[in-house]
């Protein structure tokens, strides 16, 4: 039994390790991978944070050499003195400093289309600078400007697309990677634990009946949740009204082993990314963010929100998808079509600017970057990666050449509902965080650099969530009337976590039975379809017809062939019949995650008849305000239930 | 266009369909949906940034995401790490030498100025691919050197700090206690550590993002020098060859 179970190891798992730990907590870390493998070493940009204004008047009196002075204030005799070659960068501190939180708050509220929660807004907002002083605190090497400033002041910090000011602190365009290894780093010293190549399969969940009677009826059992008939499954909907359910841990594939494996705790964090996986082919993420921890939600009754809007950056490398930064335009490049010529305005919002691009590529023309007016030299200083990408993946030299581009799919807003707290709605000591959640933060349409900062300041504050509500809080202990099966008061021992059928509950022994049964009728079913040339399939038809731009009998057509594909799913099996160290399995499994949440994309974009942020319908281009609600996925029987609810937030800007 | 693999002992060469040049990763993919599902190996963000998917080609390690492959390459695990199966290799013993490098808890201050950062900001593009583990020579022979990222690390601190914890606990603890000199960081990379390098700038080359650890290791013997270290092999005079039962008067 560990304290806290933490499932995914990127940014938003290794700063939530590192705050439990912090508490005092014990701490468990699993992953698919190795812990630095995780999609955040891919965020480029920055992270944001009014870093000027952003803290209180006493904090800033504290961290600067003379009391009194106001950063942007400082003399530049003072400055002088300090540095030995006086470079100061005026406009860049002139813009950071007239920077408020109050800026950030609106400028990612617009962002949202009104369909983001403005307190769980504010709350980030505000936490951003402490966030920022605590990741300087613990040597992430951010880059700096030479302004001899207190330490916060002298971050570099950058403009991104939708942002009023420069908010986006950055580590030369590696922020994601150098976030993420220093946090790897701060963890291996404090020693918290990791169980590396473990790949989430269910969470196990204690229900307040006897374990036995209610195994039937999970909708988390085995892991085909279209298989579960109705009737088992009618009393597990969440939507039943009944108490909330217990979540005691996980269940994991070994991957190295070849065996399922659970994990008790008494809080379990998910923090397993996002499913732009889903959009094979045609996507920046890494080929492991296929929701697995989303699924395993509606698996165990939770609800998934917002899946519809899947943001989709403009310039990704044609045929290959790999990400060419937006720098490139924002330092001047032009979008250029078949005749040459430019059709858009390069520095709209990003939702703007790819469906400008889709246009002509669905009217059957090509679009190119062009960058060459920029010159060699000015190419080869500030876009050294892209100059590089650009030559390995696409064969083309841009300081000679225009580079074909497309938009691809870059980031998930929807996810696992949350409460203010990050405590998955229908679950208790259940949470989620990072871009598996629905946090409410990002809406219809994130904001460059709010992702960095989701993701450590949601880490940050889970843990205080979760130390406040102590290891035995009250919802517990009416969840669990039963003293011998009450999780939490089973004593704490970090090594009984890893033990994988020492002491286990009888209910935790029954969710690796079923997951070990489905795991053996996956080894042992027809492998007639191969699902890896289905992952292309699904790639090819979300980006078509659920991708950028929407559109009636698209959607519906493309319905019917995601049926087709979940039908045969039957069919598709594992060539591999090994146990250990199976990728063939691992990515079979990955790949029925991620059909599950094409399912829940597809039929919320079906459901919401209006056009906002991310999510264009062609048939109904506009903004609608009896739209401003959120649509909620749960799984029933036989596929994904959708129910609507008016959100609660209306908010005019 | 073939390609081979080594799987196990033996070496199994499979024919590509490709006509267009395509990286060794997607080659990869391309085998194992259409020839073999059986061929395992590692591979996440396909943009040379998570470190995932190093492998040898034709005795050089490469990302196969960044690399495009050529007739009669020959694709094998990275060297000195236990092959798991196929490509795949445990990372973990690798991985442990950063547990052995860094301080538990030291009192890591970050950079505070563009000087600072430049100092380490090669150094921090580490993606840990494992690669310069792999063409290190000095793991061939003695398998606990702690070898060149774990070292790159070690030097990203240090350098990061400006030397300071280094030294100031060396000389107090060393003028003290009248005993071998402990320095936070620096202690814990004189053994297995810097002085069993050999500069002989394989993991430089290996990099695949241009980091430089032989030079860092150089660094971090300079600075063990001024706190007070110094290389055991010098010390016994005997540059580095075995020993051939010198008495140990400790």
């Amino acid at each position: 039994m560990t304290d806290v179970l933490i499932v995914g190891s990127g940014g938003a798992g290794l700063t939530a390790a590192l705050k439990a730990r912090e508490k005092g907590l014990s701490v468990t870390v699993v992953t698919k991978t190795l812990p630095t493998q995780a999609q955040t070493c891919m965020a480029q940009g920055g992270i944001n944070a009014v870093i000027n204004r952003g803290l209180t008047s006493d904090d800033n009196a504290s961290a600067l050499p003379s009391a009194g002075l106001t950063p942007h204030l400082v003399t530049s005799d003072d400055n002088a003195s300090a540095l030995p070659s006086a470079g100061l960068t005026p406009h860049l501190a002139d813009d950071n400093a007239s920077d408020t939180v109050e800026a950030h708050i609106a400028d990612t509220l617009k962002s949202s289309h009104h369909l983001a929660d403005p307190n769980m807004i504010e709350q980030m907002c505000q936490n951003a600078a402490k966030a920022i002083e605590w990741l300087d605190s613990i040597a992430v090497p951010f880059s700096r400007l030479d302004n001899a400033s207190d330490p916060l002041q002298s971050i570099a910090q950058r403009r991104l697309g939708g942002a009023s000011h420069s908010r986006a602190c950055y580590a030369q365009d590696y922020t994601g990677l150098k976030i993420l290894h220093t946090l790897y780093d701060r963890c291996i010293e404090s020693g918290i634990k990791f169980i590396t190549e473990h790949y989430l399969l269910n969470l196990v969940i204690y229900r307040g009946l006897t374990s036995d009677d209610n195994a039937s009826a999970l909708p988390s059992a085995g892991l085909t949740p279209h298989l579960v008939t109705s009737d088992d499954n009618a009393s597990a909907l969440p939507s039943a009204g009944l108490t909330p359910h217990q979540v005691t841990g996980a269940t994991f594939w070994d991957i190295r082993q070849g065996k399922v494996i659970a994990i008790e705790a008494t809080n379990t964090i998910i923090a397993t990314g996002g499913f732009g996986e889903l959009y094979h082919g045609f996507t920046t993420n890494s080929l492991g963010s296929s929701g697995d921890g989303i699924a395993a939600v509606l698996r165990a009754g939770g609800t998934a929100s917002d899946m519809e809007f899947v943001q989709f950056h403009p310039t990704a490398l044609l045929d290959s998808a790999i990400l060419i930064s937006e720098s490139a335009r924002g330092e001047g490049g032009y979008l250029i079509n078949h005749e040459g010529k430019r059709f858009t305005d390069e520095l709209a919002p990003r939702d703007e600017v790819a469906r400008a691009i889709f246009s002509q590529i669905q009217a059957g023309h090509h679009v190119r970057l062009d960058i060459r007016h920029l010159g060699k030299e000015k190419i080869e200083k500030l876009m050294p990666q892209e100059l590089q990408l650009c030559r390995l993946h696409a064969d083309i030299d841009p300081v000679k050449e225009p580079i074909p581009i497309m938009p691809v799919a870059h980031y998930t807003m929807g996810g696992i509902e949350v409460d203010e707290e990050f405590k998955v709605r229908e679950l208790n000591s259940c949470y989620a965080i990072g871009e598996c959640a629905n946090a409410h933060i990002h809406g219809a349409n994130r904001l460059g650099g709010n992702s960095l900062l989701e993701i450590i300041t949601s880490g940050i504050q889970v843990i205080e969530y979760i130390a406040n509500r102590g290891l035995t809080s009250d919802d517990n202990a009416s969840a669990l009337p039963s003293a011998g099966l009450t999780p939490h008061l089973v004593t704490s021992d970090d090594n009984a976590s890893a033990l994988p059928s020492a002491g286990l509950t009888p209910h935790t022994q029954n969710q690796i039975n079923r997951d070990d049964e489905a795991i053996k009728k996956i080894f042992t079913k027809p492998n007639e379809v191969n699902f890896y040339n289905k992952r292309k399939t699904l790639g090819r038809l979300m980006y078509r017809d659920v991708g950028i731009i929407r559109q009636t009998n698209k959607l519906h057509e493309a319905e019917m062939y995601l049926d087709e594909i979940y039908n045969k799913i039957s069919v598709m099996g594992v060539g591999d019949k090994t146990r250990e160290s199976n990728q063939n399995l691992v990515e079979f499994l990955e790949f029925r995650n991620a059909i599950l949440l094409a399912k829940c994309t597809l039929k919320s974009a079906i459901m919401r008849q209006e056009s906002r942020g991310a999510h264009y319908r062609e048939d109904f281009p506009i903004e609608r305000t009896d739209w401003q609600k959120h649509i909620y996925c749960r799984l029933k029987d036989s596929g994904v239930d959708l129910s609507t609810e008016l959100t609660t937030v209306v908010n005019d800007i | 266009m073939n390609i081979s693999i080594k799987r196990d002992s033996k070496t199994e060469s499979f024919k590509l369909q490709s006509t267009s040049p395509i990286t060794l990763l997607s080659a990869l993919y391309d085998i194992k949906s259409e020839l073999d599902p059986t061929l395992t190996f590692d591979a996440g963000c396909k943009s040379g940034v998570c470190g995932s998917c190093a492998v040898l080609v034709n005795g050089k390690e490469q990302l196969a995401c960044s690399y495009k492959y050529q007739d009669a390459d020959l694709i094998e695990p990275l060297k000195y790490h236990p092959v798991l199966r196929d490509l795949k290799v445990d990372k973990n013993k690798a991985h442990q030498t950063i547990n052995r490098g860094l301080t538990p808890k030291h009192n890591c201050t970050s950079v505070k100025t563009p000087d600072d950062e430049a100092k380490t900001k090669i150094q921090t593009d580490c993606i840990l691919c494992n690669s310069c583990y792999s063409s290190c020579p000095v793991l061939a022979v003695n398998p606990d050197f702690l070898g060149p990222f774990t070292l790159t690390r070690v030097w990203r601190y240090l350098a990061g700090e400006g030397q300071r914890q280094g030294k100031g606990q060396a000389q107090d603890k060393g003028q003290a206690q009248g005993t071998a000199p402990t320095g936070g960081l620096l202690d814990k990379i004189q053994v297995n550590g810097i002085w069993d390098c050999t500069l002989c700038g394989e993991c430089t080359v290996a990099c695949p993002q241009g980091i430089d650890p032989k030079t860092d290791i150089m660094m971090l013997r300079g600075e063990s020098g001024k706190a007070g270290y110094s290389d055991p092999n010098f010390g016994n005079m005997d540059f580095g060859t075995p020993s051939f039962g010198t008495p140990d008067f400790s």
